[in-house]
């Protein structure tokens, strides 16, 4: 029983990776420039935009 | 000596980062100086911590980044001997790719269930462009919450084969004290009798990660 679930399981993750887009490659590359080291200040992700708040802060213990 | 950084990582939610994280994190601080990194804006790791009382302060301490991730880790990496980095589960912002690209190992928790293997998929080939900026980076499954009587946590193994990452021998099963832990800001190493199986669990992973 295992085993059949398990090879219906490989099936399927072998069907999600075929399905895998150059649209998504292409945007987590984007991503990852945007935060190698060498990436310019200019590049900032949008949340930090968006959240002030959330900031270099130790949280605990104060 | 630099800390070595571990990122726990998996763009989908509830698949246990978090409890990963500070299991782990107070693991290795039995080892080493530690430090964790909420990376991620929800802010759960010092939500966490932030609980523990004076009497029990929760071992490691947790600071919250966003912005500068790479240039933060690398200065904190000569004060400590072991990071932790709790990311987001997102890849959208590009903080869990930033986090990979400075750390030695990643942790990929997965569940028992297709869902989150075919969510896991996506992660693979965002680790594989992270690779081209950090190529010593070591990515690692773990499977989490696994229940040894459910048919398809038995048959995760052959599914897990399909991945070009390696899977950890170790792995978590699904315990109420992980959850329990979190409410008392604590570990599991600070359960009693309820976190023992739970801590060989952890003890087991720690050992399995500096081995590797």
């Amino acid at each position: 029983m295992s085993k059949e679930l398990g090879s219906k399981l490989a099936n399927s993750v072998r069907q999600a990776k075929a399905k895998q887009t150059p649209e998504n490659t292409l945007r987590a590359d984007h991503s990852t420039e945007q935060f190698a080291e060498s990436s310019k200040p200019k590049h900032q992700p949008k949340y930090e935009q968006r959240l002030p708040v959330f900031t270099s802060k130790r949280v605990w213990p104060d | 000596m630099l800390a070595q950084v571990f990122s726990v990582a998996n763009q989908k939610g509830g698949t246990g980062k978090t409890t990963l994280s500070m299991n782990l994190a107070a693991g290795l601080s039995r080892r080493g100086r530690t430090l964790i990194i909420d990376a991620d804006p929800q802010g759960s790791a010092g939500q966490w911590a932030g609980l523990s009382s004076d009497e029990r302060p929760f071992p490691t301490s947790v600071i919250s980044i966003a912005s500068n991730l790479a240039r933060e880790v690398s200065r904190m990496r000569q004060d400590y001997q072991y990071l932790v980095i709790d990311c987001p589960p997102t890849l959208e912002t590009g903080v869990a790719q930033g986090a990979m690209t400075v750390s030695d190992k990643i942790l990929i928790p997965i569940l028992p269930s297709p869902v989150d293997l075919w969510a896991s998929v996506r992660l693979a080939n965002a680790i594989e462009q992270v690779k081209m900026y950090n190529p010593k980076l070591l990515p690692y499954i773990l499977v989490n919450q696994l229940e040894p009587r459910n048919a398809i946590s038995r048959g995760m193994s052959q599914a897990l084969a399909e991945f070009d990452i390696p899977s950890l021998q170790s792995c978590l099963r699904r315990r109420a004290v992980y959850r329990n832990s979190a409410l008392e800001g604590a570990s599991v190493y600070c359960m009693g009798k309820r976190g023992e199986s739970a801590v060989q669990e952890i003890e087991s992973l720690i050992e399995e990660i500096l081995a590797s």
